[in-house]
């Protein structure tokens, strides 16, 4: 269902959207810079604790990234709810990746040139192949249906794939024979239900088994009560689906 | 892209530029 955006709730939801990216952005950039902060004076720190530590962290770093984190995960399922139940083009197929080449970057960058100077630290080079690994596979696997959003080459799958459900025959055939009764129909009924629409011609309306009867019903109901059929239509319909005469 | 889809990006763009921007600002603030 399109959700019209242009009236006031969409400002309310384009705000949720922008404010909730923002802090997730925000947050990648401040665990990105504290990151480098702590790799600056030889990767480890610590704070507290019954000793004196070797090497005290930055000041406000430990709170940055404790924060950040903290931050950036709820902020990113806000962001994500938000752009699902809008249902806009997004960039919730970015955040991962960007966390974690980010921070792969400052493990590749420290690790060739590690601050004491020894040489090549191994040790965050493979941290470095391990996140680049962790950033680019869920990237990769998704840039094929981001360029689908994006450009719109290729529709969502069709309703049509999925399982039909009972009784959408008879609500089919029964919504075929509404709407073929009335020459202007077409204007004026919605369409059915997903799963609906591929019932075989001709097959009876109420000849289903006592599932199906109780599904087309409820089908029926929903169309009513959604406006699609008016009450006439409607009583007609239940009539052919309880195999009525009318 | 839809008028309708390419609104929405932009103003996702704005949103990464200025949580970047706020990012800096807020690590800058609070370590010096």
């Amino acid at each position: 269902v399109q959700r019209d955006d242009s009236r006031g709730g969409g400002f309310v939801g384009a705000g949720l959207v922008f404010v909730s990216l923002a802090l997730v952005v925000a947050s990648i950039t401040v665990v990105f810079l504290s990151m480098r902060a702590v790799m600056e004076i030889g990767g480890v720190c610590a704070e507290g604790g019954p000793f004196v530590p070797r090497q005290p962290c930055p000041d406000g770093v430990p709170l940055l990234l404790v924060g950040g984190i903290w931050t950036g995960t709820i902020f990113a399922f806000a962001y994500v709810w938000q752009v699902v139940r809008l249902q806009v083009p997004n960039f919730a197929w970015a955040l991962w990746p960007a966390l974690f080449l980010s921070l792969g970057w400052n493990f590749l960058e420290y690790g060739l040139d590690p601050p004491g100077g020894e040489g090549v630290a191994w040790g965050w080079l493979v941290c470095a192949v391990v996140f680049f690994f962790m950033g680019l596979g869920p990237l990769l696997a998704a840039l094929p249906a981001v360029w689908r959003t994006l450009s719109g080459a290729a529709p969502p799958p069709s309703p049509r794939e999925a399982p039909r459900p009972p009784g959408a025959r008879a609500v089919a055939a029964t919504y075929r024979s509404i709407r073929e009764s009335r020459p202007s129909a077409s204007t004026t009924v919605a369409e059915p239900p997903a799963g609906a629409t591929d019932a075989s011609e001709g097959e009876p309306a109420g000849g289903g088994q006592p599932d199906d009867v109780v599904s087309a019903l409820e089908r029926l109901h929903y169309l009513h009560r959604t406006g699609a059929i008016d009450d006439a239509e409607y009583e007609t319909a239940k009539d052919r689906i309880l195999g009525g005469s009318s | 892209v839809s008028a309708r889809a390419a609104r929405w990006l932009v103003l996702q763009l704005v949103a990464i530029a200025a949580g970047i921007w706020f990012g800096v600002w807020l690590f800058d603030a609070v370590t010096t």
